[in-house]
């Protein structure tokens, strides 16, 4: 093989790993995509299309698992939103089995926002804010997941639903905002316009009414 | 009329920019379910014998009429039918039923199988195979035959001999370095 062949060869393979270390790294996420889309919720699984636990599939007695999720801010226009969630507790006929396992969730690694068995909803009962996100802005829950070695046979490939809910609030980037993502003001090109129209309409008016003296 | 098209002008601007302002408050709410699933540790017992005119095993069945000194094909393995690996352990229990109207104790050691150790280490009443068994993975075989002792003697005459086998699995995860180390043993699998 030439040298010239060979280099194509290892950049071809250099490409080819590279589109795949995004999806072997990928985290779950819950992306804010503005009011037409609102949240969007990934990976999903073939349990439930929401579905952010991707690594907690076929746990064992003894396992401490990790799963993170990313939570973003992906609204095309330049929005600042604040973002909250809370759990929901276990779905009926799963809270025996989710009982048996504990969960904790971190902000960033940092502040706890809940650690209970998984069945519960314990400090996330209520709304708790993941923070200010502006345009293109993210932070990391860290989940862990740990099962007791106790757990018995009964458990064998019990399956648990558990709800989380997100919502959103949308605020106006005011001017001492960190400047972020496309700032082009449109509300105010829109309002411009419309006064534009209304004012050209007006004055027309005027002129035919003039006219018609 | 020029005040009245200003006063126009202005009431529209304040309340394009109201509807500016107001777009600015929105707010959305998405429950998404999570959902957590257990794993499995599952075996078959699987008991095969060779066929007596030769050919591939098939699976075990009864034999009448063996004789002192012969040997019966009864192959026992053990398969990983679940999703994660797994520890093996196997019991075997031999008992005779001595014709009806016969007198005294039956000799169990008459019966006896050709064990691999080299596979298989026996100990507490079981035999633990030596090996992890992967998902989808089938053991060395614990024994291929069994035997019957050419010293029995007219009162094993239309007795029946039974060998009954049962297998126990295990997870291997967070559950020591062997068979032997391993806990959580379950309930018996009679074949």
């Amino acid at each position: 093989m030439s040298m010239k062949k060979r280099f194509f060869a290892l950049i071809a393979a250099l490409v080819f790993c590279l589109s795949l270390a995004p999806a072997a790294l990928a985290d779950s996420s819950v992306t804010y995509k503005g009011q037409a889309d609102k949240f969007v919720f990934a990976p999903g699984s073939e349990y439930s299309l929401t579905d952010l636990f991707e690594n907690f599939k076929g746990v064992m007695p003894g396992d401490n698992l990790t799963q993170q999720i990313d939570v973003r801010n992906s609204a095309d226009k330049n929005v600042k939103v604040k973002i909250y969630m809370r759990a929901l507790g276990a779905q009926p006929g799963s809270e025996e089995f989710l009982s048996q396992m504990t969960l904790n969730v971190r902000e960033n690694g940092g502040s706890v926002l809940f650690d209970a068995p998984a069945d519960e909803t314990a400090q996330l009962g209520d709304w708790v804010c993941l923070g200010t996100f502006y345009s293109g802005a993210e932070v990391t829950l860290d989940v862990t997941l740990n099962v007791p070695i106790t757990m018995d046979n009964d458990f064998q490939e019990a399956i648990g639903y558990l709800d989380w809910e997100f919502a959103v609030e949308e605020f106006p980037v005011e001017s001492d905002d960190p400047k972020t993502g496309d700032e082009t003001p449109v509300e105010l090109y829109i309002g411009i316009f419309a006064v534009s129209v209304v004012v050209i309409g007006a004055l027309l008016l005027t002129n035919r009414k003039k006219e018609e003296q | 009329m020029k005040k009245r098209i200003v006063t126009l002008a202005l009431i529209v601007a304040l309340i394009a920019v109201a509807a500016v302002g107001s777009s600015a408050y929105f707010t959305a709410q998405s429950k998404e379910t999570n959902v957590i699933t257990a794993g499995n540790v599952k075996i078959d017992l699987i008991e095969m014998q060779l066929p007596a005119d030769g050919g591939e095993p098939v699976p075990f069945e009864n034999v009448d009429g063996v004789m002192p000194g012969a040997s019966v094909s009864k192959i026992v393995t053990v398969k990983n039918t679940g999703d994660n690996a797994a520890w093996v352990r196997v019991s075997v229990a031999k008992a005779i039923e001595l014709r009806e109207g016969v007198a005294g104790e039956a000799d169990l050691s008459l019966v006896s199988f050709d064990v691999n150790r080299e596979y298989w280490t026996e100990q507490d009443g079981y035999y633990y195979y030596n090996a992890r068994l992967e998902p989808g993975a089938e053991t060395e075989p614990l024994f291929t035959a069994v035997s019957f002792a050419a010293e029995m003697g007219n009162m094993y005459q239309e007795s029946t001999a039974t060998v009954s086998v049962s297998a126990q699995a295990t997870q291997v995860v967070h559950n020591g370095g062997s068979a032997l180390e391993a806990a959580g043993w379950p309930a018996e699998t009679e074949a």
